[in-house]
């Protein structure tokens, strides 16, 4: 099966369907009709009908269906927990329709794949809004409106959420929504919790337990996603209450635990997560970078939509910049990938020092004195579709730092940790829609991650739907991922003494310790050299 | 820490004013630094200076010390002369608590004051300058000129505000005093800053912030520790000479509190112990208030 | 030499069992790899793989109790060279010198002061240790005497000054059974003096000049069957006292010479500088400190001191929480709440005195948290609020109700109210906006 960014994996899925042709029932032969059905599921290589549970809704139906096909049915049998379960018995042959759905559970979006288990095929893709968004922004919220008795509300907006994906690809696949026999769902601890209707109140203060974390499995029915009644839902394990489902995904789609050598992975939005290990051990960490890298908090900055800018360059004599908008369109904003060249890049041209404080001995008509803090012209009045200037304020590079430094400390903390040197990291994985328009070199020129060359910097883009459909299609790691969560050491940041040490010395491009960053201090030379005493002297 | 001594850097030397010979009109200049180990450890006269903070407008000086010097604190210059010639101070450190009023624009007396207590002492001179952000450039500006050629120690430079008195420090050939709100790498990250604007190595004094004993002190003491041990091992960006000065030290609970007989005792004794502790943490100069505090920082400095 | 974590996970069973009281066998790894786990709590490993990782689990110096019952001082058992590597752990003793020429009435009283000296700080009370008798009589009954005036060690510890042993025959047969500590074994009489230790059972000063005399002398006296000693490195100046201190200190901890892995020994009145010597002593390692009588403004000093440098530093920098007036604020002045986080406070402190805005910082405790962090964390609550307001009576120094919180703090506002019955005030979200803000909105 192809999976994006993943080599070829074996289509292994944990639901079959087994076409069977059985001797009606007579006077000599009076084995009861689930007994027959299910040996005849054994002779056709399918498990012993003592291990196979059969839920009463299938009995209910199963005297009519046997009889009305003339006992020529094709019977779904799904590996669950403990056994087999008989999910469906269709009339005839429909062994050539078994689908599954792989799930983002996202705080913000949802993500579905359709994709046949009988070939691996994707059939079909959606996404579409958490509709959770109406009970609160964030995870901090949400978990206070569910405490002021909206578990039940959050439960059926999250199930509805999920339905909607899975309605639009199964119209668009051309299938029902009945035909979806397996769903995998990868979503964050708080998520998951709010999906399966068990209170999460107790995660958002000390100590921040969860009440389960490991791999759950229930019917579609009982939760009511909108696949067949006895589908079986399947939600991703997780390490601590910080680290969820979506991250052991993320994990499983950059095939971390399958290499000898170690990987750091890190999930970069409002809250980050970073993951770094290999087969043999696994660390993790996460904290809160602040809104800033996706544009909030930010005068002018704003989601990676339409019309925000989302590279830039800045000629270091001229400081005029040079900027692209997502779609081509007039500027609106600046959206995560433009703030960090942006960053970069007056950096380079000496516009800003290591601190983000802009030079207002600078004489230069983009540079001033703004209302509250100093800024930097990005886009003339004319040029933007706003009908105002956009600029970027002192300020606003300030929370920038501050954001890269909670993520570059967390990163250097896994590192101390494990006793590694950066230079030990053979690769780095973006995970998450941050990693997909963000320029490599840039995000080490502000030292946003510990120095590694660039191609050795990937982007896996959605880990979690990358995952989930990993697990969907092969069974085998999808019985692998309760081990794998057990597994990973987290690091609590706010118990780590150091980790303030470090989070000020990345308040700094790229860090305090310089020496971390040789190729971006030998670039930074270049282009002071290049300067000539311009940027020195003043 | 490697322990073979060689091995180790030094801190940096930084000269503090000018004789004639010089180019100055002080009877005596300084350098501090220069040490290659562990405080106390080896035994160089004339590095660890005792400095006494002096001010421009009393209004903003703590009691104890108005009550002690009475009106000598209504004119700066005799003030000045008093710290070296009766209190027996290394270095005297001029406050412009001036700046603090609202809407000051006196510029031409603090280039007249400075020059005032130029006149009135002999030895090296420290000018504290604005508590202002705005007044910085202008203040700097005068007192950095009025002071040309008599290698002042210019304070103070902190991150988001170090270009002025670093323009200064450059013009008049001054060093820099850069303070960092009691942390290692924030220190550091001054010192970067002003090299990257071209003030040479050897001309600054870092100042860590100093808490008052019993309000923090123990961070100063520690990060001070970290500071000289990272110097030693070879960090260049650390390597400069320490200042410290326990200025709200005069102004805490037990002082403030204290009866009036033994009001004076405790700020001394309260005084006293911070700055013989930062002695000991690392500094090469301590600034201190209180008058009598001078002489027996000076006596435990020599057993 | 220090394992590192992967090194030693590598030889733990990687069972992720749980028993150690760790998650996983890696977090247990990562802890025994700064000192922090007992190699013992795993029950898999086989006595060599405990060995290899257990290391010498010898304390590096000797923890030496001195004097006995309640106010008994335990002084040693320090791991570091500098407190900001993980911290000091046991505080100096104190103690105060009396000598036996003196009057009955200049002993008792010193003796009284001891006694009677508290200082309350930070929830902790500061007092000083005990006495210490030193023999100049040359007649060891008075010696005797002087030592049951100070209480013959039952009430205070006591330790006892003098190289005659037949003085310590007469001062030991009174004070012998509370463990005072004898001063001190020299190369001259260490035989006498280590008989005499060992028959009381109590700690002994060794003392010598220089490191590597003191260890020879030191193991000449633990051989002979005196366990706690204390070493006095008999220092030439207090300079002298600083670096043969962090010398003997770098050695134990270091282990390169463990025969000097025992708490320090400083006469503070040796030099005519007690204040300075104290200070040297507190700072740079002594475990016993003998001074003269101190004025009330230097014992303040020196027992704040010797807190603050004992203090735990690896709790995150936080500011004490309470009540800071700054520039001089009346009963109008605005009270502006805030968190105890120390990069918080320095920061809001330098725009409030800048601002030369009369004012009360009202500082709660948030365990080190910034604002945004304390709120989101769930640690800066309305109850936390309300109970604040009450302990640093907070009512008494303002005739109004009004309460200015920070701008990130504004989704508590509501609950602020209701729980403290103040009006609350949002102020702007950064520092730097507030004295703008006071200026405008502030009028009491
Ligand atoms: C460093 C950091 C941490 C550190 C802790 C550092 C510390 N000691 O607080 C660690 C990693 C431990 C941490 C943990 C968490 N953090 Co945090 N953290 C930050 C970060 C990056 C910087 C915080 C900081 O140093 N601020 C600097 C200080 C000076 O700011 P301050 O205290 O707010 O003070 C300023 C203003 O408030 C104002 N002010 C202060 N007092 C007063 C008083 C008055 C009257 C007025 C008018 C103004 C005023 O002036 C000051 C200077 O401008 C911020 C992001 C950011 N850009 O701020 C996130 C941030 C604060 N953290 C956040 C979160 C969510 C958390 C966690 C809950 C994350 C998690 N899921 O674990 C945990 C909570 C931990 C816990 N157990 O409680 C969020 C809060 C979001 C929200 N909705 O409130 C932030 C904003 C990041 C983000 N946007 O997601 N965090
Ligand atoms: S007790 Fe031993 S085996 Fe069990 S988790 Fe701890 S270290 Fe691993």
């Amino acid at each position: 099966v192809e999976i994006p960014g993943m080599q070829e994996i074996p289509l292994n899925p944990a639901v079959r369907k087994y076409e069977v042709r059985l001797e009606p029932p007579s006077l000599e032969d009076t084995t009861p009709d689930l007994g027959r059905l299910l040996e005849g599921i054994e002779r056709q290589g399918g498990p012993p009908p003592n291990r196979v549970y059969a839920p009463l809704g299938v009995l209910c139906s199963l005297p009519q269906v046997l009889r009305r096909s003339g006992w020529h049915v094709t019977a779904t049998v799904a590996l669950v927990p403990g056994g087999y379960r008989l999910s469906s018995v269709d009339e005839g042959d429909t062994t050539g329709r078994l689908y599954g759905a792989a799930v983002d559970l996202g705080t913000t979006t949802i993500v579905a794949y359709i994709r046949s288990l009988v070939d691996g095929r994707i059939l079909a893709t959606a996404s579409n809004y958490n509709r959770q968004i109406s009970c609160g922004e964030d995870i901090l919220s949400r978990v206070n409106f569910s405490r002021r008795s909206g578990l039940a509300r959050l439960q059926q907006l999250a199930a509805e959420s999920i339905n909607e994906a899975l309605t639009t690809a199964a119209d668009a696949a051309g299938i029902d929504r009945e035909e979806i026999l397996e769903v995998m769902i990868a979503g964050n601890t708080v998520m998951t919790h709010l999906l399966l209707g068990i209170d999460p109140a107790y995660m958002i203060a000390e100590p921040y337990i969860p009440v389960v974390r490991r791999m759950l499995s229930t019917a579609a029915g009982r939760i009511g996603i909108a696949a067949h009644t006895n589908a079986g839902v399947y939600t991703f394990p997780a390490v601590s209450n910080f680290i969820g489902g979506d991250i052991i995904a993320d994990i499983l789609a950059a095939g971390m635990a399958e290499r000898e050598e170690a990987t750091l992975m890190v999930d970069i939005g409002t809250n980050f997560e970073a993951v770094l290990g290999n087969s043999d051990w696994m660390l993790s960490c996460a904290g809160a970078a602040g809104p800033a890298l996706e544009g909030g908090e930010v005068l002018f900055g704003m989601r990676a939509n339409p019309g925000a800018i989302e590279r830039v360059r800045i000629d270091p004599d001229t400081l005029a910049p040079s900027v692209s908008t997502i779609n081509g369109l007039r500027p609106r904003g600046i959206c995560g990938s433009g703030l960090i060249d942006l960053l970069a890049e007056l950096f380079r041209a000496c516009v800003i020092d290591r601190t983000g404080g802009i030079n207002l001995e600078l004489d230069h008509p983009r540079i001033r004195k703004g209302q509250y803090y100093p800024e930097y012209v990005v886009a003339w009045k004319e040029e933007t579709s706003i009908g105002k200037e956009i600029v970027i304020t002192e300020n606003d590079i300030k929370s920038l730092i501050m954001s890269k430094a909670a993520i570059h400390a967390a990163c250097m903390t896994l590192l101390d940790a494990a006793g590694l040197a950066p230079g030990d990291i053979s690769r780095v994985c973006f995970s998450g829609a941050f990693g997909n328009y963000l320029n490599k070199e840039n995000a080490v020129t502000i030292g946003l991650i510990p120095e590694i060359p660039p191609e050795c910097i990937e982007n896996i883009g959605n880990g979690a739907i990358t995952g989930a459909n990993i697990a969907l299609v092969d069974r085998r790691r999808r019985k692998e991922l309760d081990g794998l969560a057990r597994r990973i050491t987290y690091i609590e940041l706010n118990a780590d003494p150091s980790f303030m040490d470090r989070y000020t010395s990345s308040c700094f491009l790229p860090h305090t310790d310089i020496a971390l960053f040789p190729h971006v201090q030998q670039t930074l030379e270049a282009c002071r050299a290049k300067q000539g005493v311009r940027s020195w002297q003043a | 820490m490697t322990e073979k001594s060689d091995e180790r850097m030094a801190i940096r030397e930084v000269r503090l004013g000018a004789t004639q010979a010089e180019g100055g009109t002080r009877e005596v200049s300084c350098v501090i630094g220069g040490e290659r180990s562990l405080p106390f450890s080896e035994r160089t006269p004339g590095r660890l200076l005792v400095a006494l903070e002096i001010c421009d407008d009393p209004r903003f000086w703590p009691p104890v010390v108005r009550d002690y010097v009475g009106d000598l604190a209504n004119n700066t210059d005799e003030w000045a002369r008093a710290a070296e010639r009766t209190y027996g101070a290394d270095l005297v450190r001029l406050n412009f608590t001036s700046t603090k009023q609202r809407g000051f624009n006196a510029f031409d007396a603090i280039a007249a004051t400075t020059e005032a207590v130029l006149a009135a002492t002999a030895r090296p001179l420290i000018v504290e300058g604005s508590n202002e952000p705005e007044l910085d450039s202008e203040v700097f500006r005068r007192c950095g000129e009025a002071g040309e050629g008599e290698r002042l120690l210019l304070g103070t430079a902190e991150a988001d505000r170090y270009r002025s008195v670093a323009a200064a420090a450059l013009a008049y050939g001054h060093a820099v005093i850069a303070q960092s709100p009691i942390d290692v790498n924030l220190a550091k990250q001054l010192n970067i800053l002003l090299r990257e604007t071209g003030v040479p190595q050897d001309r600054i004094v870092i100042d860590p912030y100093t808490g008052a004993l019993g309000y923090g002190f123990e961070y100063t003491y520690s990060v001070m520790e970290r500071i000289r041990l990272a110097a030693l091992s070879g960090d260049a960006d650390l390597a400069m000479p320490m200042i410290s000065a326990p200025t709200d030290t005069l102004s805490v609970r037990e002082v403030r509190e204290a009866a009036p007989a033994d009001r004076e005792a405790m700020a001394v004794a309260w005084e006293f112990y911070t700055a013989y502790a930062a002695f000991v943490a690392g500094a090469s100069i301590v600034c201190v208030r209180h008058p009598l505090t001078v002489e027996r920082l000076k006596k435990a400095l020599e057993v | 030499m220090a394992m590192k974590a992967l090194d030693i996970y590598k030889h733990l069973p990687k069972t992720n069992c749980k028993r150690c009281g760790y998650p996983t066998c890696l977090a247990f790894a990562m802890k025994l790899a700064i000192g922090k786990a007992d190699i013992e709590a795993c029950p898999d490993l086989d006595p060599d793989t405990k060995t290899l990782l257990g290391g010498v689990t010898r304390p590096l110096v000797r923890l030496v109790e001195v004097g006995a019952g309640e106010r008994s001082i335990a002084v040693g058992e320090e791991f570091v060279l500098f407190r900001h590597e993980k911290t000091f752990y046991h505080p100096p003793g104190i103690m105060v010198q009396v000598s036996d020429a003196w009057s009955e009435d200049e002993v008792r009283s010193v003796v009284e002061t001891v006694k009677e000296t508290v200082v309350h700080r930070v929830g902790q009370d500061l007092v000083l240790n005990g006495v210490a008798v030193k023999y100049e009589s040359n007649r060891p009954d008075r010696f005797a005497e002087a030592v049951a005036l100070s209480g013959g060690g039952s009430s205070l510890p006591l330790a006892l000054i003098a190289d005659d042993p037949a003085a310590f025959e007469a001062a030991l047969a009174a004070a012998g059974q509370y463990r005072p500590l004898v001063h001190a074994a020299t190369e001259e009489n260490w035989e006498a003096l280590t008989a005499l230790a060992k028959r009381y059972g109590c700690p002994l000063a060794v003392r010598a000049a220089g490191p590597a005399e003191l260890a020879v002398l030191a193991v000449k006296c633990a051989e002979a069957g005196v366990p706690d000693l204390v070493l006095d490195p008999a220092p030439l100046s207090l300079s002298d006292f600083i670096a043969t201190a962090t010398e003997i200190r770098r050695a134990a901890v270091g282990r390169t010479e463990p025969a000097l892995g025992y708490p320090l020994y400083l006469d503070a009145g040796a030099f005519g500088e007690t204040d300075a010597a104290l200070a040297a002593g507190i700072l740079k390692y002594a475990g016993i400190i003998v001074t003269l009588p101190l004025s009330p403004a230097s014992r303040g000093a020196a027992l704040t001191l010797r807190q603050n440098i004992y203090t735990d530093p690896q709790k995150p920098i936080q500011v004490m929480p309470g009540i800071y007036p700054i520039n001089e604020p009346g009963p109008a002045a605005p009270v502006l709440l805030t968190v105890n986080f120390s990069l918080t406070y320095f920061t809001l402190l330098g725009y409030l005195e800048a601002s030369r805005i009369p004012c009360y910082l009202f500082i709660a405790d948030t365990e080190g948290l910034s604002v945004l962090t304390a709120v989101a964390g769930g640690k800066l609550t309305e109850t936390l609020v309300a109970d604040s307001l009450k302990k640093f009576g907070v009512a008494e120094l303002v005739d109004h109700r009004f309460l200015v919180i920070p701008g990130y703090a504004a989704p508590l506002s509501g609950k602020i109210e209701d729980a403290t019955g103040w009006k609350v005030l949002v102020g702007p979200r950064d520092a730097a906006d507030l004295p703008g803000y006071l200026e405008k909105e502030w009028k009491a």
